[in-house]
């Protein structure tokens, strides 16, 4: 065949290529390039009126940075905003993370009612995490707590998602309760690629069911989990812990997260640019903290697991 | 010969015991809801006050059917702009719910399903550039950029529009781009070489061959998607201010407090479960598809 020819069919294969590749990547450079190089351009500036009301911006270069560090050792909000952001992560690794690898090999091994256990594990996917919250809100705030103060008259109880001394606690059982979905659908089906030789030759040596799962599922699945893994670290100053589901915009301080004051305070500031330069400088000491952790998260991970050999 | 004793596995067991225990707790949970959503706000025979953690009282016909109808005829949700203060009812929010959800899930379907496409079957260099973008943006967390996006958005004059919402969902990136890239990377070249041969051209060749031996995975996505929109409320409160969702005026009905005589826990209940409802019709039809083992065979490591 002629090179003319072979060019032409390889040019209305980069005219295709192209065609289906250019929005997408006009939208990328807008909203993500443009956009997270706008926010460090934000974070150096301030909005200020002028006495004809007018509202402009001046180069302030890195006071605003300044400002949240001053803040995030004397603050209130944020001293607890740290805490609960790490908190919540190492509950949600504990707990969650755990719980989802025993339930999926629970699935794996066609246990009793694995397949309902999967569609109700997966149910706050289907209901809506804030229809369950408002539930399990109510049902702790108004339900239990009001039957307790009418069943004891001399005692108040609170309700434990108002109590300071149970709320916080409340809140992560629910996030735990509601985390699974997704999870145990991706694990269970990494743990179905397991070949059934491996599982067998195991039951020929005689091992349990606890070192079938920690000597031979475990490591089958563990780049799956190092994914997950790291991908959870990367929300850690993101993940509102269902705040907003379960507060709306009045939690208190205590079991505030940055992800959950950083979308309260946009949305209460919706349309005051002033606010603005300071959330987004908070936003990129964030991400300068988030992002060596999860890397380095990442590189510890993929070295010192378990291997399949 | 004297049988085998069976092996009890232990750690199945004890797993057994806390998946019951959740099932158990999620169930209650949703029963309890939905009782309490046909209690009476007030009233000493049926009401939810002196009844809270019970059944409501009476036959289904004396059940307080009337918070749902209440609901629909009165839930709306206040919005203002420069001009005037004016009301979205359920009507407008379900109109605004289908757009959002049906648009939003095809739109962010689509665009990850076709640069996936191009990079599994287009033989570029570019396309490890395309790769590198989605692990990279995975893997690094960018946090606060919602301010910068909304001066974005109000530059481009997109901002609270439908346009923009379906601007910002045409994006490549994420994990559903990688489940994209693994199926038509598992699909055979054969079968483009054969439709090339027999003159189709390649928009041909993807809508015609390709898309129909993926549609499985497409429709999953798709569905996963659809039922995400349909719950969310935060975008919408955040991007389209304007245009409030059934999800956003369940999330106004319980912590906004509204003045139309719907401030009460079994209406805000009903409310939730109105929102709720749909989806589990869909979910009922499309259970297969929806907990089918989504693979990530390309994600590398």
């Amino acid at each position: 065949m002629a090179s003319g020819t072979l060019s032409a069919v390889r040019k209305k294969k980069l005219a295709f290529y192209l065609s289906i590749i250019i929005l997408p990547m006009i939208q990328f450079v807008i909203f993500y390039i443009v956009v997270n190089a706008n926010t460090f351009v934000l974070a150096l500036q301030d909005y200020e009126y002028t006495d004809s009301g007018e509202l402009v911006s001046k180069f302030v270069w890195f006071d605003n940075i300044g400002a949240v560090l001053k803040d995030m050792f004397t603050k209130p909000v944020f001293l607890h905003a740290i805490r609960n952001s790490f908190v919540a992560y190492l509950i949600g690794l504990v707990f969650s993370t755990v719980l989802s690898l025993l339930f999926s090999y629970y699935i794996f091994k066609k246990c009793p009612f694995a397949n309902g256990f999967k569609v109700l594990l997966y149910l706050p996917n289907i209901v809506s995490v804030m229809v369950l919250s408002v539930m399990y809100n109510f049902l702790l705030n108004r339900g239990i707590a009001d039957v307790f103060n009418r069943a004891n008259p001399g005692m108040e109880m609170l309700g434990l998602l108002k109590d300071p001394n149970t709320r916080f606690g409340a809140v992560m059982f629910f996030c735990v309760l509601v985390s699974f979905g997704s999870n145990v659908l991706i694990y269970s089906g990494s743990m179905s690629g397991i070949s059934p030789s491996i599982l067998e030759a195991g039951e020929v040596d005689g091992v349990n069911g606890a070192q079938e799962f920690f000597l031979i599922v475990l490591p089958q699945v563990y780049p799956m989990l190092v994914t997950f893994l790291v991908a959870q670290l990367a929300t850690i100053f993101t993940n509102q812990i269902n705040l907003f589901n379960l507060y709306g915009l009045e939690a208190e301080y205590d079991v505030y997260t940055f992800g959950y004051y950083m979308y309260r305070e946009i949305t209460y500031n919706l349309n005051d640019l002033t606010k603005y330069p300071y959330l987004s400088a908070l936003g990129l000491l964030l991400t300068a903290i988030a992002v060596p952790v999860t890397l380095g998260a990442r590189a510890l991970l993929n070295k010192y697991g378990p291997s399949e050999d | 010969m004297a049988k085998k004793a069976k092996k009890v596995n232990v750690l199945l067991l004890v797993i057994g015991i806390l998946l019951v225990a959740y099932t158990l707790f999620m169930i209650l949970l949703i029963l309890w809801g939905m009782s309490t959503s046909l209690k009476h706000p007030t009233s000493q025979v049926n009401g939810f006050r002196g009844n809270e953690l019970g059944a409501p009282k009476g036959w289904p016909w004396q059940w307080e059917w009337n918070n749902y109808a209440n609901v629909f005829s009165r839930l709306k949700v206040k919005r203002e702009n420069e001009f005037e203060m004016y009301y979205v009812n359920l009507v407008g929010m379900a109109f605004n719910t289908i757009v959002y959800t049906v648009g939003g899930a095809f739109i962010s379907t689509v665009t990850p399903c076709l640069v996936a496409y191009a990079v599994a079957k287009c033989k570029f260099k570019f396309n490890i550039i395309i790769e590198l973008i989605v692990i990279l943006t995975m893997a690094i967390p960018v946090i606060g950029s919602y301010p910068s996006e909304i001066q974005v958005l109000r530059t481009l004059r997109i901002y609270d529009t439908w346009f923009g919402a379906a601007v910002q969902k045409m994006n490549f990136l994420g994990v559903y781009f990688l489940v994209f890239l693994a199926t038509f990377k598992s699909i055979p070249n054969s079968y483009a070489e054969s439709a090339y041969l027999d003159g189709a051209g390649e928009y041909r060749v993807l809508f015609n061959i390709i898309a129909p031996l993926a549609k499985n995975v497409i429709l999953t996505v798709m569905l996963i998607l659809f039922i995400q929109y349909w719950n969310d409320y935060q975008y919408p409160l955040l991007y389209l201010n304007s245009k409030p969702t059934l999800a956003y005026g369940v999330y106004d009905l319980v912590f906004v407090n509204p003045d139309n005589g719907l401030a009460n826990i079994p209406t805000k209940m009903a409310g939730s479960i109105i929102l709720f409802l749909p989806i589990l019709i869909i979910f009922i039809c499309f259970k297969d598809t929806l907990m089918q083992n989504l693979s990530m065979g390309g994600l590398k490591e």
